[in-house]
This record gives C-alpha cells, structure tokens and sequence, in this order.
C-alpha cells in the first residue's frame, strides 16, 4: 500500500519518464490537461456514484484509459467529453461488477486512501441527498445537463443513449428530483 | 406548450446557459419566455442549483496528485507491454498443446488394435512381446511418457495461472 505522500524513487522516475513515450502524451502535457479537466470530471463522479473514494479510483482510471489511447482527442471540448465518456463506462462497468459479483471492478490495492480529506466534501447538501435518491441514469442525465451544460448531443454521446430519448428522460428526472427536493429547499439552497 | 417531455424552448434555454449566457443577457424573447413559461424556469432555477453544487464539490474536491495518476499509467502501460510480449509465447505454449494432444490422440487410435490385442492375450507379456513387438513396446512407452509429460505440463499451466 502506498502513502499518499509518495513520491517517485529517482530511478523509478527516470524510468517512468522512458515508459512515458508510450503513453498518448508527455508528462507535462498531461499535468496541464488534468487541471484542467480533473476537478469537474471528479465531481461529476463523485455526484453520480455517490462515493468520493470511488470517484477518486474512477478518476484515477478514467485518466490512465486516457493515456493508453494511441490518438487521444486534441482539441479540449472533444477531450472533455471523451474524458467523461471513458468515466461514464466506468461507472456502468462498477455497477454491473456490483450486480453481478458484489465486488468492485477496479483494482484498489495500489490506490491510497484519502478518507480523512474526503470528510469535507461537501457531499450530503440536499441536492446530493435527493441525487442519491435517483437512479444512476438520472443522475447521469442530470448531471451532464445542468452540471455541464452538455447538448442532447454530447449526453447521448457520453451515456450512449439515443438521442431522442434524452429529452423525456431528463423531463422525467428533473420533475422527480423537483418533487424529492422540494420547492422551498431549491430556493434556500441557491441563496 | 407544456408536454410530457416539457417545453419546447427548454432545449434552447440549456443550450444558452451551458454556452455561459446568463438568463438576463439572453435574448428578449427568450427572457420574456422564461418569466412566463413554469416549466423554463424550472429549468433555469435546475441549472443554477447544479451550478452551485458543481461549484461547491470541484473547489472541495480531493484531487488525486497528477504526478501519482501519471505514474500509475506508467505502471499500466508497463503491464501492457509485458502483457503483449508475452503474448506469443502464451500462443507457442497452447498450440504446442493443441499438437502435442493431437498426436497423442493419434498414437492412440494407433495403437488401440494392438493393445486390444495384448489384453486380450496377456500371457503374451510375460515372455515373447519383448523380442517378438519390440515397436510396439517403444510406442506404449512413448505413450506413457507423452501422457506423463503432458500431465506435468497442464499442471504447471495451471499452478502459473
């Protein structure tokens, strides 16, 4: 198990830095593109699985798929949906392990804990908790629309639904999630 | 206009919205519509709550470090590649199988009329079979061996599985 504050060893790094040539991108590339991109794509995770320890091995997997692609997307808006499409499968893959073996589907022995800072996110705000109350679709549907301001499009892209059934699903979701939340908390919630 | 999958302006709202326009620079039709229409301003409110909340998780959000992801890419790829180059061998390795088991079945139906034979007259071993079928001997020998060896092979097989 490794600690969180682990660095690399000189010469793990130096060979880090060779097998870097065969990933998608360079390393500083790389660091640009997950500031960029990680935070939303964390949240989107952490919202739609419900668990920030989760969300934080999806994320973790989600940019090394990123890395193996041989020609990853170039131009950003195209890679943040593709960043949140390797996510959304991810999840999907999760909840089928789930439901199939009641076992996870991504390896966490490596992976190190951050339980003691996932204690102030702020994930128990009314609308997390009537979220939770969705199912996962929803709260993917949810999410890309108003969290990301994403097109039918780029929804039906991402979740790999049609896109004509986009509108009726996230009609029905946002009126069930309404009715969950109530009127009066969506008010004091946004104030 | 308000149907079961909502207004028809909800699509073009969001899409305003998600491009950055807040409701008040959006144009005077579309504003106009929003102060009228339920269902519109349902989603206008949707969307500034998400907005709120996705503010709130990604400034809280306890990223993993960049450094940290990169290196397990890295670990990945190199599983990847040790993977791939292992790949013909695991291919020789089950084809040899394939012919080795092959062969063996064939020796078998081979054989099959003369160990038929041999049980039937098994007084025969005892005396003659040495000097009168020396072949033969050599091939259940062979035989046996083949058997032996391809039993210690598929269980190495499965003890490195």
């Amino acid at each position: 198990m490794l600690t969180r504050a682990m660095a690399l060893a000189p010469g793990e790094s130096a060979r880090a830095k060779a097998e870097g040539k065969t990933l998608a991108m360079d390393e500083e590339s790389f660091r640009i593109v997950y500031e960029r991109t990680a935070r939303p794509l964390w949240a989107y995770l952490a919202r739609v699985s419900g668990d920030p320890a989760l969300a934080d091995d999806l994320l973790q997997e989600t940019y090394c798929r990123f890395l193996s692609l041989s020609d990853p997307p170039q131009e950003e808006a195209h890679r943040k949906n593709y960043l949140f499409r390797i996510a959304t499968n991810l999840l999907r893959d999760h909840w089928r392990a789930i439901q199939r073996h009641g076992e996870t589907a991504i390896e966490t022995a490596d992976i190190p804990s951050q339980d003691h800072e996932m204690a102030n996110v702020p994930l128990r705000s009314d609308l997390g908790r009537a979220l939770a109350k969705l199912k996962p679709r929803e709260r993917q549907l949810l999410w890309l629309a108003y969290a990301e301001g994403a097109s039918h499009r780029e929804i039906a892209k991402t979740s790999g639904m049609k896109e004509a059934s986009i509108r009726p699903l996230l009609f029905r979701a946002r009126k069930k999630l309404l009715a969950l939340i109530g009127g009066a908390t969506l008010e004091t919630e946004k104030a | 206009m308000m149907k079961h999958k909502g207004c028809e302006n909800e699509v073009r709202i969001l899409e305003a919205l998600g491009q950055g326009v807040a409701t008040e620079a959006m144009e005077e039709p579309l504003r106009r519509h929003i102060a009228d229409c339920a269902s519109c301003a349902e989603v206008v409110s949707v969307y500034e709550l998400f907005q709120y909340d996705s503010e709130q998780l990604c400034a809280a959000a306890p990223l993993p470090n960049a450094g940290r992801v990169w290196w397990r890419a890295t670990l990945a790829a190199r599983r990847a590649a040790a993977e791939r180059a292992l790949r013909p061998i695991l291919i020789v390795e089950k084809a040899a199988l394939a012919i080795g088991s092959g062969v063996l079945l064939a020796l078998l139906v081979l054989a099959a009329p003369w160990l038929a034979e041999q049980v039937r007259h098994s007084n025969a071993f005892t005396g003659n079979v040495v000097y009168s079928f020396p072949l033969s001997s050599f091939i259940v020998t062979s035989v046996v061996v083949c058997l032996l060896l391809m039993a210690g092979a598929l269980y190495t097989m499965w003890a490195e599985k």
